[in-house]
């Protein structure tokens, strides 16, 4: 039991860790405005099925993190990862017995959701609107959330074998 | 906050009320950030923490860089050599009159009585193509402390200026880009020699002048140069085209946006320009007060003279 706490623990990092070199990486000019917010969708899959990372706590230092490492306004991914996080916790038994199509339609639900509440702060620093393609990333994370669970899943899986 | 319940189903309250407690911190947070220098000591402490990490994710791209170069045919790159070749010939002959120009200047300004111009010294830097936020307006160049680089230097890039170095590291530093909302910029234009301020566009990679007289001369494709006025930027660099101008009724200002020369998002090389002063200059376009001639200098009376004629030349700008 401990050995698989243990390795699950270190999933985790890893899996934010990819996140957040995905969320790094030199993109093209052209899936720049479409790319996911990984950082999010991860966290998602560990509140969810993982049983991780249910604390706001927890959401507002990740999001701390990435405003740090993508030289955003300071608390600008912090809250919205703390929103999503609230939201999550708020309705965890209905997402979690979701079939897999219809979470993946409410994680697009967190993930609008979330770039309405980055609207808001990228005008309160007046900045100008965004292009529209920027508003199709949560439909990306959308396609992309069935196989991140699985994949997340898979890994988890092979990790519980042993124990 | 007691972390030590274990929440039940139904403590929602709880949950909320932490919910509000963070997100001000986030809003109080942000609101820092925005409101200016409150935090640059923070973000300065902290890109030391993340400049190797930007360097590793950017180092594998490097080397698949490196890696087609290695594949590439000696065909091409023949091809290139020559081209390049070709590019310095032609480049050195232009500098050849450039220099004779230069010499000239310095005679004509020695013979004015005014001090010599700013010598240039250009550091070349390559853009790491680590994707930071599209809303920060900001990218991080490969050269750092021990290059020479201080906060405050201009960028620029084969086409005009680019931005200017804010947070410098070791080995990176973050240089804010002119398309930043927040950023203003003292430039002036080259047909007419008029002062005015341009800001950052947002997104659209473009420069807003917001504040024209409504009758001031200025048409569609006249170019921007910085003034130099205020001191951060050498005058004289390229820095936008006119592209739009407005002039709504019943508004006092007229405005104008104009596209940059210097193509941040695409160039991958930029240039940091390291000004050498040689005389602590008294009287140019600077806003410091001088401290070369304290023998003058008797009473604090003496400094409206300064202050005045810069007045005029903005008083100038204003009126057009």
């Amino acid at each position: 039991m401990a050995e698989r706490q243990f390795s699950d623990q270190t999933l985790m990092i890893i899996s934010l860790v990819v996140a957040f070199v995905l969320t790094l990486i030199p993109q093209p000019e052209l899936i720049r405005p479409i790319w996911p917010f990984w950082v999010a969708m991860v966290m998602i899959y560990w509140a969810l099925e993982g049983n991780r990372l249910r604390h706001l706590g927890q959401a507002f230092v990740i999001g701390l993190l990435l405003d740090v490492f993508t030289g955003s306004l300071l608390g600008q991914h912090a809250l919205s990862l703390l929103v999503i996080s609230f939201l999550l916790e708020r309705f965890r038994n209905q997402l979690r017995f979701f079939p897999p199509w219809q979470q993946a339609a409410a994680v697009m639900a967190l993930l609008l959701n979330d770039r309405v509440l980055q609207l808001w702060v990228v005008i309160v620093g007046n900045e100008p609107w965004p292009p529209l393609l920027w508003w199709t990333a949560p439909l990306v994370g959308m396609v992309l959330w069935p196989w991140l669970f699985l994949a997340l899943d898979a890994l988890r899986q092979k990790r519980r074998l042993p124990a | 906050m007691s972390r030590s319940t274990s929440r039940a189903a139904g403590d929602l309250t709880q949950h909320t009320s932490r919910l509000v407690g963070y997100a001000l911190v986030a809003i109080f947070l942000m609101a820092l950030d925005q409101r200016g220098q409150y935090l640059d000591r923070f973000h300065q402490a902290v890109r030391h923490l993340t400049e190797p990490v930007l360097l590793a994710i950017e180092a594998p791209i490097r080397w698949a860089g490196a890696g087609s170069d290695w594949l590439r045919s000696t065909q091409a790159l023949l091809q290139q050599n020559e081209d390049l070749t070709e590019t310095v010939r032609q480049q050195q002959a232009a500098a050849l009159s450039l220099d004779a120009l230069v010499e000239e200047n310095k005679e004509l300004r020695a013979l004015l009585g005014l001090d010599a111009a700013a010598e240039q010294e250009f550091i070349t830097a390559r853009v790491i193509s680590v994707d930071l936020n599209p809303f920060s307006h900001r990218v991080v160049i490969d050269r750092g402390q021990r290059h020479g680089i201080v906060t405050g230097l201009a960028v620029v890039d084969q086409g005009g200026l680019v931005g200017q170095v804010d947070t410098v590291t070791a080995l990176t530093a973050s240089v804010i880009l002119i398309t930043d909302p927040d950023h203003a910029l003292p430039v002036r234009v080259a047909r007419t020699a008029d002062v005015t301020l341009a800001y950052g566009g947002g997104l659209d990679n473009d420069l807003s002048l917001p504040d024209l007289p409504m009758n001031m001369d200025l048409v569609i494709g006249d170019e921007l140069i910085t003034s130099g006025l205020g001191g951060v930027f050498p005058p004289g660099l390229p820095v936008a085209r006119i592209e739009a101008i407005d002039r709504p009724e019943g508004q006092s200002f007229a405005v104008a946006s104009a596209t940059p020369f210097g193509q941040h998002d695409r160039s991958r090389f930029v240039m940091v320009v390291k000004e050498q002063r040689q005389t602590p200059e008294p009287a140019t376009e600077t806003d410091e007060p001088s401290e070369a001639d304290p023998l003058q200098v008797d009473s604090p009376e003496t400094a409206p003279a300064d202050g005045g004629e810069q007045s005029t030349e903005s008083a100038v700008s204003g009126n057009g």
